[in-house]
């Protein structure tokens, strides 16, 4: 028996819908001000008229239901749901009025992405944007990467009583302190004070290698955010290869390492206890996973004679790996070199390790080390109980924040998403190709959305708009992990259903 | 928590230090010496022999596919530089080999969007763009005689720049750099182009060699129009308008 929607749901969704539309004005508060700041008054009208078209339809959407009850877990994943591509479609407002998008397509195709941390673009001219414009987009990063949610939850939007239920539809299955709001409050913070400390490195080595002040610190705080939330966009069409300097791509492998991490394994070095950080699955499972990876490319790349010297493949490679793995999605190479000086095995490789992506908990996409892991244990135990008399009972147990034992529902659910994954992959390639792209960049541009990743060599102002839609939905649907996203179009399948209305009626 | 800090304080001496060292060109052998020994441009095969640099702020192209090598200006003046003309013609630069094998010398017009999809057909191969400055000048190492600079494609459709490693001399010529609401300097950059650069650990770049301004920057105004606000103060003045009504709902509800 499926669940599905009625109109009391409809009008509670909608309310909350609305609270989250208002809420997200804020992001058009900081890009603002900095148009304020530089005399860049025509994107200052237009962040003005932004927010207020924000504030007005989220206003008008809180009418549905004046006096709203506590959400349902139906409710719950529809909001969250909803709210990513929602936002999008507001965000996409201001972008497609800067003249820089060709069709309000790429402007909501910037909008996701920017939102889900992918990094993918289309923007023309990128060299003559605003700094607004640069501000707005790595806004978008940073509501994105924290979290619409847990954002709401800490700013104490939701109500404390729909923390859980909406917490966990957007993917976030640990929690870092045992109440939800301190949670997202201790999650906020950690960002905050990451992006700041890495700001002003990164200011301080811009201004030595000759940028002026404001320019350093802005490139600063735009890369930091993009880089702690696995992000990839950057102020350039060069992307990090722009700074031509090897300790700021160190900086920025160290910060997108960083920004894969679960977060409770964050506070857990904060309070000092190094052990249960290395002991844990994840932790383990990433320096098993990168040190095959590192191999497997560095033996790719030696066979082609551009990268084959050790410094020019510890370098270009090495930083590739970790923007692979983390899914951030910078580049210190050009996309043209992706294609044609990397070996296929190379290029391959790195689209695998965006599939599986970095840690879960964090802003990394991907199906999450911590699934593989799980995965891992999950065939040791097969092989166990093969091995073990019938009397025995095999328990496996591993590390992740705490002792925990593989059980049946653990393993059912990472091979769930891992699937999900896998198909998802696979659809988006096979688009790809339909649409006339050589079958190595249509699987590394599929992966490249679902997992978030966005290193993307097809992505361009002049993609097909039916290709545009699929990694739109691609990459919402990989940000929210699929499951909330597919259970929310079965409901709203089923609510649409009319043959359910007439069986009801005739009763 | 002290552990945390202190390993926190490390890792940002250690990248400190790592940015001195790179700057002074310990880190990475750049190959500056070399880069830094550029041949002026008299001695170099395509250059024009009398010496003088070629000037060329009209826009105007040197034709594609042609080597510069045999531009000469004619020497119609005096004696002397009948006899000067006379010793270039015999001078051992001006012998031809016959037994030379054919080369790929050329060098190559081309835009900066087809320059970014190139393959190995265009590597190390000696071509000619034109494009805007954007961005900043970045110096790599300390003793500052060479910067990177961006050449934006001078065409809003294609969105393609390309890397140029020039002298910081060269880069002075730069009176703007592009940005929003401002053009940048329009270059013509002459020098060889890498795919995948030894020198500079695998990047796609263009080795400058020649550089002169095509058209200067152009800075345009971003007035404050008061008008221009007007639609925002009105939709956040209804939104505002909203709000009330709704708090007044909800009171009434409860």
């Amino acid at each position: 028996m499926w669940q599905y929607f009625t109109l009391k749901d409809v009008r509670v969704i909608g309310h909350y819908l609305g609270v989250l539309v208002m809420f997200s004005a804020l992001m058009y508060v900081l890009p603002l001000i900095t148009a304020i700041v530089f005399g860049e008054w025509e994107p200052a009208a237009r962040y003005l008229l932004a927010a207020g078209i924000s504030l007005l339809a989220g206003q008008a959407l809180r009418f549905a239901r004046i006096q709203p009850a506590r959400l349902n877990r139906q409710q719950a994943l529809a909001v969250t749901g909803l709210a990513w591509i929602v936002l999008a479609l507001f965000a996409s407002i201001p972008l497609f009025m800067s003249g820089h998008y060709q069709t309000y397509l790429d402007a909501l195709f910037d909008g996701v992405s920017g939102l889900t941390t992918t990094g993918a673009t289309v923007i023309s001219d990128l060299e003559h944007l605003s700094y607004a414009d640069n501000m707005f987009r790595f806004m978008m990063h940073l509501l994105g990467g924290l979290g619409l949610i847990v954002v709401a939850l800490s700013l104490g939007l939701l109500g404390k009583q729909n923390g859980n239920s909406l917490y966990t539809s957007e993917a976030r299955s640990e929690h870092v302190v045992p109440n939800v709001v301190q949670t997202a409050r201790l999650i906020s913070r950690i960002s905050l004070i990451f992006i700041l400390i890495v700001t002003l490195i990164l200011t301080f080595m811009c201004m030595v290698m000759g940028m002026k002040a404001t320019h350093a610190l802005l490139h600063a705080f735009w890369v930091a955010i993009s880089g702690f939330m696995t992000g990839g966009f950057t102020p350039t069409s060069q992307s990090i290869m722009y700074y031509h300097s090897f300790p700021v791509e160190f900086v920025l492998m160290v910060v997108m390492i960083c920004g894969a991490v679960n977060f409770a394994l964050h506070v857990e070095i904060w309070k000092g206890h190094l052990r249960d950080f290395f002991r844990d699955l994840e932790i383990k499972t990433m320096v098993i996973w990168l040190c095959a990876m590192a191999i497997v490319i560095a033996a790719s790349l030696s066979a082609s004679a551009s990268f084959s010297d050790l410094p020019g493949m510890l370098r270009r490679g090495l930083f590739m790996i970790v923007s692979a793995f983390s899914t951030t999605g910078f580049m210190n190479v050009t996309s043209n070199e992706l294609v044609t000086v990397f070996s296929s095995g190379a290029f391959l490789s790195l689209a695998i390790l965006m599939a599986v992506g970095g840690g879960g908990g964090s802003t990394a996409g991907g199906v999450k080390l911590q699934r593989v892991g799980i995965i891992a244990k999950s065939i040791v135990a097969t092989i166990k109980e093969t091995l073990a008399p019938d009397s025995a009972r095999v328990t496996v147990t591993y590390t992740h924040i705490g002792q925990q034992q593989l059980t049946q529902s653990t393993v059912k659910e990472a091979l769930t998403v891992f699937m999900l994954f896998v198909v998802t992959y696979a659809i988006g390639s096979l688009a790809g190709i339909a649409y006339g792209y050589e079958a190595t960049q249509a699987i590394f541009d599929a992966v490249a959305m679902a997992s978030n990743g966005g290193l993307a060599t097809i992505v361009s102002p002049n993609m097909p708009g039916g290709l545009e839609i699929i990694y739109i939905f691609m990459m919402w649907a990989g940000r929210l992990e699929f499951v909330t996203l597919l259970a929310l179009v079965v409901e709203i399948v089923v609510s649409l259903n009319p043959r359910r209305h007439r069986s009801r009626s005739s009763r | 928590m002290r552990r945390v800090l202190f390993t926190i304080l490390l890792v940002v001496a250690c990248a400190c230090f790592g940015m001195l060292l790179d700057r002074s060109g310990v880190l990475f052998a750049y190959a500056a010496d070399e880069a830094a020994e550029v041949k002026p441009i008299e001695e170099r095969p395509y250059a024009n022999p009398n010496g003088s640099s070629i000037e060329n702020g009209e826009g105007g192209t040197i034709e594609s596919g042609n080597a510069l090598s045999g531009k000469t200006q004619d020497v119609t003046k005096g004696g002397a530089e009948e006899s000067q003309a006379a010793a270039l013609l015999e001078s051992e630069a001006n012998r031809v080999n016959t037994q030379q094998l054919p080369d790929s010398s050329f060098i190559y017009d081309i835009s900066i969007v087809d320059l970014a999809a190139a393959d190995s057909y265009y590597d190390d191969q000696i071509v000619q763009v034109l494009g805007e400055v954007v961005g900043d000048r970045i110096f790599e190492t300390a003793d500052l005689t060479h910067c990177w600079i961006t050449l934006d494609a001078p065409t809003t459709e294609l969105d393609e720049v390309i890397a140029v490693y020039m002298t910081a001399e060269s880069a002075q010529m730069i009176d703007t750099y592009g940005k929003y609401k401002t053009r940048g300097t329009m270059l013509q950059v002459r020098g060889v182009y890498h795919l995948a650069c030894s020198e500079h650990q695998g990047i796609s770049d263009i080795h400058a060699d020649y550089v002169s301004v095509v058209q200067p920057g152009v800075t345009m105004d971003d007035t404050l129009e008061f008008a221009s606000f007007l639609p925002g103060i009105i939709v956040l003045a209804c939104a505002g308008a909203l709000v009330l009504v709704y708090r007044r709902l909800r009171e009434k509800e409860r």
